[in-house]
């Protein structure tokens, strides 16, 4: 296999899940990070497989390390020992003294390192009512207290389901969501309604996904395959943490082609020409980022890792139900990508690559893939004579209004059929012996797609 | 030809799909003779609400025109795999784009993966499969049924997808994948009455680098032992979800207006505003199938002790 790409190494992204919680980090200079309230030294992940498990072991007060443990010795769930449960819930009171232990005393016990199992055995033992719990109702507790409190954690190599999974929940403020809501149903449907093939030639504009979509077009796009990425004065190469986070090898940057959206406009407007065009290739660009990350993460001492907010939210919106990420975006990098923008701007192979830009939209692109939030309407509309007949455009909006006035406005074209706008519903599930149920809380919107073919009349 | 990879004129022997309108569409292979009912060689004539097409004049057009018939025109376009589940000759229960793009993301699948699936029924998604580990991947297809694997060979035969795909027939429950399929998937996905059956061999043909797994089926109790059966064999990360996509209709529509306005104004008739909404339809289908997600994490990080059939609390 791949062996090295599955070591964990400096400076990779990394997914580390803890319980139900997963969070996004860098690993720069600074290996502490802040996690469910205890500050954990991830040094020891490095050099290990991918997947690997770790105990989280207690240093002093506060301040934990991880030791590799045998996937054997976690426990599959906690259990509550030979505890009685009672058959139904009268006899429970609904106050709030039923735990003897206070707060401080149970992070009292956190701090002296005892082990998950022997914190919740210490709360049942304390708990008034645990034993007149049902059966089903005790289970259920003990399966929130095991999330809350694993000892365990697992680093995870990042993937596009993980990363729409982590960069989706801004849990920190639940009616706020990243990505502009785009929920993975959606996201995998941008795809097949695009009919993205490896070997394809597609349009993107992607704007506020973190480069979630160029990511998946090009962990989707095989060597003979070219992304032509939609470039605006505003945009940022360095808000593009997904594509980093990948570590996709150098060939496959190769197939991210940055074009300004001027160029386009310049093409569509003087009959095909293309002169001051600006096309860079990715690598490059993404090289910078990566550097620019690294340093900035760096010289602000980690501060911004352990500022990363790891808030708890009750729900289950997906497996895990709650999703953080670190974050760190620094304002400073815009201007200076921008500056490497314009570097590239002056490169002395200006001539031949406008001949490759020319090249590339006269022979017409095999998809236009939107997802931003601007409104695309005008975006679209302009865009669409870049697209081979028989080739299909999708486009995603947090918002269904602007998708219906584009509907309407497509459907007078003689050059587009087939116009659909859809919106999916996604439910995840608990699945128990006779306890399966949908899971209580659920993600209410994810987006809305709008798509369509490109045929000619003549 | 050209489910995997893409052309811009039609040549015979290609696949391409006629459009009439969105809910009509019909996919045709391109070929100057085909056979009647009585196995006779005729002219391949093809009848729509508009007139006949002569099947042979496409050749050399391109993917997108639009093709005048004596009562009107259609549209011939390029095939893809979500025209295909559209209009594909059922043989079987099929699964729809909605829950195929959720097992194609969910299965981390990209080109190059090595993916196993069971049964191959009608080969809707055989197809997006096929698509998405296109050109160095492969699909490995297997079902029970004689007469579907080879009606599927045919068909992956004429849409191009030989070089990916490979059918086998076999039942995967009783005599799992075979020696051969041993340590080459990076996932697996299930659609048989009885998956769970077939989950102790999905864990000896899964990667030792490990891989996903998914599992599409209509019923809970199908998922509730699918379920089990995985967190008893090492599995991880399972997850179950159903997805469901609704599609509106853009309409412009005149309302009535009410208000105080309307007050003895009776006779001057009323006043009237036009609104744009999006209508969803008045039925949908309310159920496909749950599907069943779950990660088989590498060797070294599997569980050594499987207790079988034992479902912990989580
Ligand atoms: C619902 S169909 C699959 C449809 C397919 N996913 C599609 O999208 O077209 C189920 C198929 O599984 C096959 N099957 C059932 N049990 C099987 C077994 N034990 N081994 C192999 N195939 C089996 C059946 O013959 C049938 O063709």
């Amino acid at each position: 296999m791949d062996s090295e790409s599955d070591i964990v190494q400096c400076k990779d992204y990394v997914i580390l899940k803890r319980g139900n919680h997963i969070i996004l980090h860098q690993l720069t200079k600074k290996l502490s990070i802040q996690f469910l309230g205890s500050s954990i030294d991830l040094s020891n992940i490095i050099g290990l497989p991918y997947s690997s498990m770790f105990r989280i072991e207690m240093v002093r007060k506060n301040s934990y390390m991880l030791e590799r443990c045998n996937p054997d010795e976690i426990p599959t769930g906690l259990s509550a020992g030979n505890t009685e449960f009672g058959t139904d819930n009268r006899n429970i009171q609904d106050d709030n003294n039923a735990q003897a232990l206070s707060k401080e005393e149970i992070i009292d016990m956190k701090n002296k390192g005892l082990s998950s199992q022997d914190i919740v055995t210490q709360l049942i033992n304390n708990s008034k009512t645990f034993t007149h719990k049902t059966e089903f109702a005790q289970e259920k507790w003990l399966r929130k207290k095991s999330k809350k409190y694993s000892d365990y954690l697992q680093v995870l190599k990042p993937n596009i389901r993980l990363l729409s999974e982590v960069l989706m929940c801004n849990t920190a403020s639940p009616n706020n969501f990243k990505l502009l809501g785009l929920r993975m149903d959606t996201l995998s449907q941008i795809i097949t309604f695009v009919n993205f093939q490896p070997q394809g030639k597609y349009i993107v504009y992607e704007n506020s996904c973190e480069g979630l979509i160029c990511a998946s077009l090009l962990n989707l796009t095989d060597c003979r395959g070219k992304l032509l990425n939609v470039i605006t004065p505003n945009y940022s190469f360095n808000k593009r943490k997904a594509l980093v986070a990948m570590k996709f090898p150098e060939e496959k940057h190769q197939s991210v082609i940055n074009i300004n959206l001027s160029t386009f406009a310049k093409y569509a407007n003087s009959g095909n020409t293309v002169s001051n065009s600006v096309i860079c290739n990715d690598s490059k660009s993404l090289e910078n980022i990566g550097d620019s990350e690294a340093t900035s993460s760096i010289s602000s001492c980690g501060e911004k890792e352990c500022n990363s907010e790891v808030v708890e939210v009750s729900s289950s919106l997906s497996t895990s139900g709650n999703i953080t990420s670190t974050n760190n975006e620094n304002h400073d990098l815009k201007r200076k990508a921008e500056s490497e923008e314009s570097e590239c701007k002056r490169t002395s192979y200006q001539e031949r690559e406008n001949e490759e830009v020319r090249q590339l939209l006269d022979n017409k692109a095999d998809g236009l893939i939107v997802v931003c939030k601007e409104k695309p309407n005008d975006f679209v509309k302009e865009m669409i004579q870049f697209v081979a007949p028989s080739r299909s455009f999708v486009v995603f909006s947090q918002f269904q209004a602007p998708l219906i006035q584009l509907f309407q406005d497509l459907k007078q074209r003689q050059d587009v059929i087939n116009i659909r706008l859809v919106e999916n519903w996604l439910r995840s599930y608990q699945v128990l012996s006779d306890r399966t149920h949908p899971e209580i809380n659920m993600l209410a919107t994810g987006g809305y797609l709008l798509t369509g073919i490109i045929v000619t009349n003549n | 030809m050209s489910f995997v990879g893409l052309k811009s004129r039609i040549e015979a022997g290609d696949t391409v799909i006629i459009y009439i309108n969105p809910h009509r569409m019909h996919a045709l292979e391109v070929k100057s003779k085909r056979l009647n009912k009585n196995s006779e060689e005729i002219d391949n004539v093809f009848q729509t609400q508009f007139g006949a097409l002569n099947v042979e004049s496409l050749i050399g057009r391109e993917f997108g025109s639009k093709i005048l018939l004596p009562k009107g025109w259609i549209y011939v376009l390029h095939p893809t795999c979500e025209m295909w589940t559209q209009t594909l000759p059922h043989r079987t229960q099929i699964i729809y784009t909605p829950d195929i793009s959720l097992i194609l993301f969910q299965l981390d699948l990209k080109p190059g993966s090595v993916v196993l699936e069971a049964g191959t029924g009608s080969g809707s998604l055989t197809h997006a499969l096929a698509r998405t580990v296109y050109p160095d991947g492969h699909v490995h297809s297997f079902d029970f049924h004689e007469n579907r694997v080879s009606v599927a060979e045919i068909e992956f035969k004429t849409h191009g997808l030989s070089p990916v795909v490979t059918v086998r027939q076999r039942d995967v429950c009783r005599d799992g994948y075979g020696e051969s399929m041993n340590d080459v998937a990076d996932a697996v996905f299930l659609d048989l009455p009885l998956p769970w059956e077939a989950v102790p061999h999905a864990v000896k043909a899964i990667k030792k680098n490990g891989g996903r797994f998914a599992s599409f089926s209509p019923c809970i109790e199908q998922v509730q032992k699918t379920c089990t059966m995985l967190r008893g064999h090492g599995f991880g990360d399972i997850n179950t979800l159903e997805c469901l996509q609704r599609e509106f209709s853009v309409i412009q529509r005149s309302l009535p207006v009410l208000s105080f306005d309307s007050v003895g104004n009776e006779e001057g008739g009323q006043k009237h505003e036009s609104i744009i909404t999006a209508l969803p339809p008045l039925t949908m289908p309310g159920h496909t199938g749950y599907l069943t997600f779950a990660t088989l994490p590498p060797m070294h990080s599997r569980p050594l002790i499987l207790n079988i059939g034992n479902s912990g609390p989580d």
